[in-house]
């Protein structure tokens, strides 16, 4: 393994870190150079203030990035993602690195690749050439650059017309407090292929702080159906940022699912481009923060093309002292006629400490669109409770019952049942 | 005979509003029998029934409620439907996400727990399910649909009939469960309520109108007016409450006007 070549030296973020994990990965000159141009993105780019409109709700000044180590080996003992679910590909991610690969024979000689990044930098150029960072660029912001610099991920592709029949996942999890990883995915769905995706980040509760800064770029080809889940269940220590981004071509159908539960501090940008006509899309979210846990997203729906769909459902529970923030903007290009956009964001607070904002927005410069937004945010329905609980329920079973079904539509779209189980049973916890 | 829910002297505020809605109110239910109250609108029919369910926003400032000889007012609304108080509520909330099914067993399971009983095993809630959705036609179909959610009027009156062939408790409060029904909607209710009566449990119907009675024959009736029982009898009482109407109760018992 590439990993082993490299002599386990303590580095935090910087530029040599940069240098040591393309040569640690044997990557292209090409592959280098991308990092050090992102690098240098990052360190022209200031860190966000609270006066930035994106970041005035949400304050990152306990962030220090040069208190974290960017791990030069994987740590041996860790859980290893299990599961009975019928999957077409599983990768397993032990703090930052694959360590595990499997795709299914046919599909790989059907010329599906599902590959660590860094392996498909070298074993197929033009694609990764192509496409990483083409929907994510460096400039997107000091986070996504710093990801384009440091990232190790995963490579998916699937060719013209192949059908994945069940879904490909990868499972990355943390095994030490005090370091940061940099999970970086670039899913290629080539026109009328079809792919289920299944994104998982895992770790225990550690003392010492971690960050996660990631990037995802996915991009469905003319006609093609992709489904996306990302679920995020980092410990309680992890400071996690996200920028995952769609683009999805004419007559494309793409279903996302962004699912929080963990992390000390979550910033999760969710994009999708509807770049050509007829395009469709659903964008799921569901988080539920506890404790002093702190959520932000931004999401947009970007209609960039005429006679495409978005329908997006983001909805939140939060209990103790809680925070979560959503922002959304549904943004209709010029243009982009007969665009047909919603957005929902629905937040329930099971405890007077916790606080949620819902911020809308529209920009809309077409004239023949139909575009509505709702957001909600308040506490369970005492009357729901008295109904439940006059049935002989508790008080907090009843609870329990309203939140199972306020996330019931969004826990439904899990592909695969093995993670919906145990997605069930991390909200089970956190509703004790 | 036996008593299955005694109340003496209940005064009951509507917490939001401080407004004394039940004043003094006496009745006794004896167990296995069908009672009905009738009363005319604002006279605390939905009041009784929420204040005997324990909603929290009815508060009662005197009187006692006994429940099989048990005072349940210090219990909470769940503690009262462990003892086997069902209240079918006359506008039933929908649940959202959450099918009938799954909400069934778990209200029987809540029960059975507090009780120190096993959990009801899959299979037999299955069957007991199907054979009560038969009983009351309803399609097989209901089950998986969310509690309440989209159902016609009727739909959730029979939803809340089914929870309480579900349910087997021991006193069953429908508030108003006619109301809103059509005749047909109106019959399947009410056999099902004949087909769930037996001695073990007691009813009490809680109406605006005669026509219920029509179908669900009362061993007794009750009127309640501005707050208090006003007076009781035997089936005949409903006939003629229709005939004379309810002014005709006003003048013959000397209640004063509302205020």
């Amino acid at each position: 393994m590439e990993a082993t070549s490299v002599q386990p030296t303590i580095r935090g973020i910087g530029r040599e870190a940069v240098t040591a994990v393309s040569e640690g990965a044997g990557e292209p000159e090409w592959m280098r150079e991308k990092r050090l141009r992102a690098w240098g993105v990052f360190e022209a780019t200031p860190m966000p203030r609270p006066t930035d409109e994106e970041w005035r709700r949400t304050d990152i000044r306990g962030l220090k990035l040069e208190a974290f180590e960017v791990p030069a080996q994987p740590g041996g003992d860790f859980h290893p993602e299990t599961s009975t679910d019928h999957r077409s590909g599983f990768v397993q991610i032990v703090d930052g690195y694959v360590v595990e690969t499997e795709l299914d024979e046919d599909l790989a000689a059907r010329g599906v690749v599902l590959a660590s990044l860094e392996d498909a930098a070298s074993r197929y150029p033009e694609l990764v050439r192509k496409y990483l960072g083409s929907v994510v660029p460096a400039e997107y912001s000091k986070f996504a650059a710093l990801a384009e610099a440091l990232g190790k991920g995963v490579f998916v592709y699937v060719p013209k017309e192949v059908q994945v029949e069940f879904p490909i996942q990868v499972s990355s999890t943390m095994t030490r407090g005090g370091i940061a990883v940099f999970p970086r995915t670039l899913v290629v769905a080539e026109p009328y292929s079809n792919v289920t995706f299944i994104e998982q980040m895992y770790s225990d509760d550690l003392d010492q702080e971690s960050l996660s800064v990631g990037v995802v770029e996915a991009i469905t080809g003319e006609g093609a159906n992709v489904r996306y889940v990302n679920i995020q269940e980092w410990g309680h220590h992890v400071w996690h940022f996200l920028v995952e981004k769609h683009q999805i071509e004419r007559d494309s159908q793409e279903n996302s699912l962004n699912i929080g539960l963990g992390g000390k501090f979550a910033k999760s940008n969710v994009e999708t481009a509807l770049v050509g006509q007829g395009a469709s899309c659903e964008m799921l979210g569901l988080y539920f923060c506890d404790e002093e846990q702190r959520y932000d997203y931004h999401t947009l729906q970007d209609h960039v093309a005429p006679h495409c769909f978005s329908d997006l459902l983001y909805k939140g529970v939060l209990r103790d002292r809680a925070r979560a923030v959503f922002s959304g903007l549904i943004k209709v290009r010029p243009g982009s006629q007969k665009t047909d956009a919603y957005q929902t964001n629905r937040n329930l607070l099971l405890s007077d400490n916790a606080r949620a904002d819902s911020i809308p927005n529209l920009e809309i410069e077409a004239n023949d669109v139909k575009c509505s937004h709702g957001a909600s945010v308040g506490p369970v329905d005492p009357d729901q409770l008295f109904y439940l609980m006059a049935r002989g329920l508790s008080k907090q079973d009843a609870t329990r019952m309203i939140v199972d079904g306020f996330f019931e539509p969004l826990t439904s779209r899990i592909p695969l049942e093995g993670v919906r189980e145990k997605l069930q049973a991390a909200i089970d916890q956190k509703m004790e | 005979m036996e008593k299955s829910l005694v109340i003496r002297n209940l005064h009951v505020n509507v917490a939001e509003e401080d407004k004394e809605i039940l004043r003094g109110l006496d009745l006794e239910l004896e167990r296995g029998k069908v009672h009905a109250i009738m009363g005319p609108n604002g006279s605390g029919k939905s009041t009784l029934s929420y204040a005997l369910a324990g909603h929290p926003g009815y508060e009662v400032t005197e009187g006692e409620v006994l429940f099989e000889g048990e005072n349940i007012l210090e219990l909470g609304p769940d503690e009262r439907a462990q003892r086997g108080i069902f209240l079918a509520f006359q506008y039933p909330m929908a649940i959202p996400g959450v099918s009938v099914q799954n909400f069934l067993r778990t209200a029987i399971n809540s029960i059975r727990r507090a009780r120190g009983e096993q959990d009801i095993r899959v299979p037999e809630f299955r069957r007991v399910l199907n054979e009560k959705m038969d009983l009351l036609r309803v399609d097989r179909g209901f089950a998986s649909r969310y509690l309440n959610e989209g159902f016609s009027g009727g739909e959730k009156k029979r939803a809340e009939i089914l929870q309480l062939a579900m349910l087997d408790p021991k006193l069953a409060i429908l508030d108003e469960t006619d109301s809103g029904l059509d005749i047909d909607a109106l019959r399947v209710v009410s056999n099902g309520v004949n087909a769930l009566r037996s001695p073990e449990r007691t009813f009490l119907i809680i109406t605006h109108y005669q026509r219920i009675l029509n179908y669900v024959k009362p061993d007794y009736v009750h009127v309640l007016v501005d707050g208090r029982i006003v007076t009781s009898g035997g089936p005949e009482l409903a006939l003629e409450l229709e005939s004379k109407g309810y002014d005709w109760v006003r003048q013959e018992f000397a209640v004063p006007e509302a205020v």
